[in-house]
């Protein structure tokens, strides 16, 4: 009896322990929005295709590009920085040295750290100019919605594009689109 | 006297009683458990943090919940279906996400995260729209305005403006929708009594589409309405299955109905143009506060106030849920001590019991409760059935308005059918009004005070700031 009662507590307390799941995983809880496969998926084919685009493989040397805050238009709580990050992460590691990416984000204490190398106040020798950026990758995600009480549906919509800061002509563009339809079960309608 | 000394005694030697818990701590741990009511529990805990002062915390559990409110994937179903409704996963009825995603998007809104305040709103939209195929627009302003004030934030100028005017349509599309639905309920024109009613039937129909594409103009609106009746009659006359909203009425009825309807598109349109001022002015009023908040003002507070709508079982099994509307309530707000004006945006009572699918709550009340997506099925049905009903009544045959209401009945309840007991668990925290207030204070520190509570705001050099001032449904009187 009080075996059993141990193995029903243990089984119980086993019940909410989380697990690691693959994130290409389909989760339990899933909408018709981006879920994590296929954050990881955008980021995957999109390097690639920035990678071979003429843009980067034209470019003398590497390519200084500065990755731009992605825009989340689509009507999905979304951490677009997610996608940038991946992005970022796979052309510093699997690019080959074809693109040199400008980090902005910590401009002022790059900066401030110039200053006191300029000054003397630490060690490290004279500095150079920073890196200017040759091409700005922008990305945003937008979807369309339709629903009625049984049915949701999304098209959504991931779109990269690089743009040449010395001609602000847009050198390179690709989209990642899927479109996602789910059924309330009738117990929701 | 010695017993009294010895109990007494007796007593100051007793334990000291434990220190009650702190609700907000053991509401924390609810919402930490995994379960099928753990989204509930996170509504739940968001509204305790708001009312504690905790932004921060309020988000990051709406955060939590929202997801889980949206998947279309829910533990508990099949146990659902052979038991209780309320054995499977919580996520809320439409006007309990429409408030989760209006509170999360104003959170973020005013932490600065427009991207995903924008999205809120949107999502927020959708699950009032829910017919969105059949064309039918959305009457959540509040909603609306959220996405018109995340892309004015983000500088997208020719969006906000697009999404401020349909907020506005919003507002004048369910303050029309009720009115001309009365208006063409409250006479009587001459004619067969069942091919009136069937004229009726069709012009009720055709309300939601001609207020739809005529939103800010009554009698036009009317037009509209007749145009549309118009079409449905013939689709139903035509071979095939009734368009929706007109399933039931006899087709007999429908070729004789012509005349009735121009009789009534008469009538009506009188009405439309003669509907008093004093009717149309909370629209105005709202209108104006909508466009103020757009109009590059330095304070947009959000003001959730009133008793929520409320759930209740009805029905010989307790299988019809029925939407009892709160209060929307009117809350006193003070800026710096002086007192600001507030506007109810929307009346949550009222987009509970006039969305989702399951509308049972105006079938019980007997009385067409029409809207926008009243021409789709159920609600289309049970109130042209009603129209017929009470024309047929006087007649003493009510045959047909019987048969479309049950039709009706039927698609309303087909789910509830089929469980015992319809699901009665509540988001309590859905407030009964949605309000705005706007002001222009000169930038820098500033209080805005609500029954005996502060919330302090910080109002930038350039820019908008938005505030959230939840006052709660328990604080209603």
């Amino acid at each position: 009896m009080r075996i059993a009662l141990g193995l029903l507590i243990g089984m119980t307390g086993c019940a909410h322990r989380a697990k690691y799941v693959d994130p290409d995983a389909v989760s339990k809880v899933e909408g018709t929005g981006l879920e994590a496969r296929d954050l990881r998926a955008v980021a995957g084919e999109m390097t690639v295709q920035l990678l071979g685009s003429p843009a980067v493989a034209a470019h003398e040397g590497p390519a200084r590009v500065a990755i731009l805050p992605i825009e989340n238009r689509t009507r999905f709580l979304i951490d677009p920085e997610i996608v940038g990050t991946l992005v970022s992460d796979q052309v510093i590691n699997g690019g080959g040295g074809r693109i040199a990416v400008v980090n902005r984000d910590l401009l002022d204490e790059i900066l401030a750290e110039r200053e006191r190398l300029r000054t003397g106040a630490v060690e490290g020798g004279p500095v150079g100019a920073l890196a200017g950026v040759d091409i700005f990758l922008e990305g945003e995600m937008r979807g369309l919605a339709a629903s009625d009480a049984r049915n949701q549906s999304d098209y959504l919509v991931v779109r990269f594009q690089l743009t040449d800061v010395r001609s602000g002509i847009v050198s390179w563009s690709n989209s990642w689109e899927v479109k996602k339809e789910g059924g309330w079960s009738v117990l929701y309608q | 006297m010695r017993l009294s000394a010895m109990l007494l005694a007796a007593g100051c030697s007793a334990r000291v009683p434990p220190t009650p818990p702190d609700p907000l701590e053991v509401q924390r741990e609810r919402a930490s458990l995994p379960g099928r009511e753990q989204s509930l529990e996170l509504c739940r805990l968001a509204t305790m943090e708001l009312a504690a002062g905790n932004a921060d915390r309020a988000e990051g559990a709406l955060r939590q919940a929202v997801p889980r409110m949206m998947s279309v994937t829910a533990d508990g179903e099949f146990a659902a279906l052979l038991g209780a409704e309320d054995r499977k996963e919580w996520k809320g009825e439409p006007y309990e996400k429409m408030a989760a995603y209006h509170l999360l998007g104003s959170l973020l809104l005013a932490s600065g995260d427009t991207d995903n305040a924008l999205a809120m709103g949107k999502s927020a939209v959708l699950a009032d729209t829910g017919f969105r195929w059949e064309g039918f627009s959305s009457d959540f302003a509040a909603g609306l305005l959220l996405q018109a004030l995340a892309f004015a934030a983000e500088g997208e100028a020719s969006n906000a403006d697009a999404a401020l005017e349909r907020a506005v349509d919003a507002v004048w599309q369910r303050t029309l929708v009720p009115l001309l639905s009365d208006a063409l309920l409250a006479f009587e024109v001459e004619g067969n009594d069942g091919e009136t009613a069937a004229a009726r039937a069709l012009l009720l129909a055709g309300l939601s589409a001609g207020v739809s594409s005529s939103p800010r103009d009554p009698a036009e609106a009317v037009r509209g309405a007749l145009s549309r009746a118009t079409d449905l009659r013939a689709a139903l006359l035509d071979p095939g299955p009734p368009p929706p909203g007109t399933e039931g009425i006899a087709t007999g009825a429908a070729r004789r109905a012509l005349d009735g309807m121009g009789r009534l598109g008469q009538r009506w349109t009188e009405a439309a143009e003669a509907l008093p001022p004093e009717a149309l002015q909370p629209a105005r009023a709202t209108e104006r506060a909508l466009r103020d908040a757009l109009g590059g003002r330095k304070l947009v507070v959000w003001v959730a106030a009133g008793r929520g709508p409320r759930k209740a079982q009805q029905g010989r099994y307790g299988e019809q849920l029925v939407i009892v509307p709160g209060r929307p309530g009117r809350p006193a707000l003070e800026l710096d001590g002086t007192p600001m004006d507030v506007v109810l945006v929307d009346d949550m009572g009222w987009q509970a019991t006039t969305r989702g699918a399951r509308r049972v709550d105006a079938f019980n009340r007997g009385k067409a409760v029409f809207k926008d997506t009243a021409t789709a099925l159920g609600i289309g049905l049970v109130v042209a059935g009603d129209v017929l009903a009470d024309t047929a009544r006087t007649q003493g045959d009510s045959t047909a308005g019987g048969v479309l209401q049950l039709v009706g009945a039927v698609l309303w309840i087909a789910g509830a059918v089929a469980n015992p007991q319809a699901d009665v668990r509540a988001w309590e925290g859905v407030p009964g009004g949605l309000w705005l207030a706007v002001a222009d204070p000169p930038p820098g520190p500033h209080r805005i005070e609500a029954r005996g509570r502060a919330w302090d705001v910080d109002v930038p050099e350039r820019g908008t700031a938005f505030a959230l001032v939840p006052l709660g449904p328990q604080e209603e009187p």
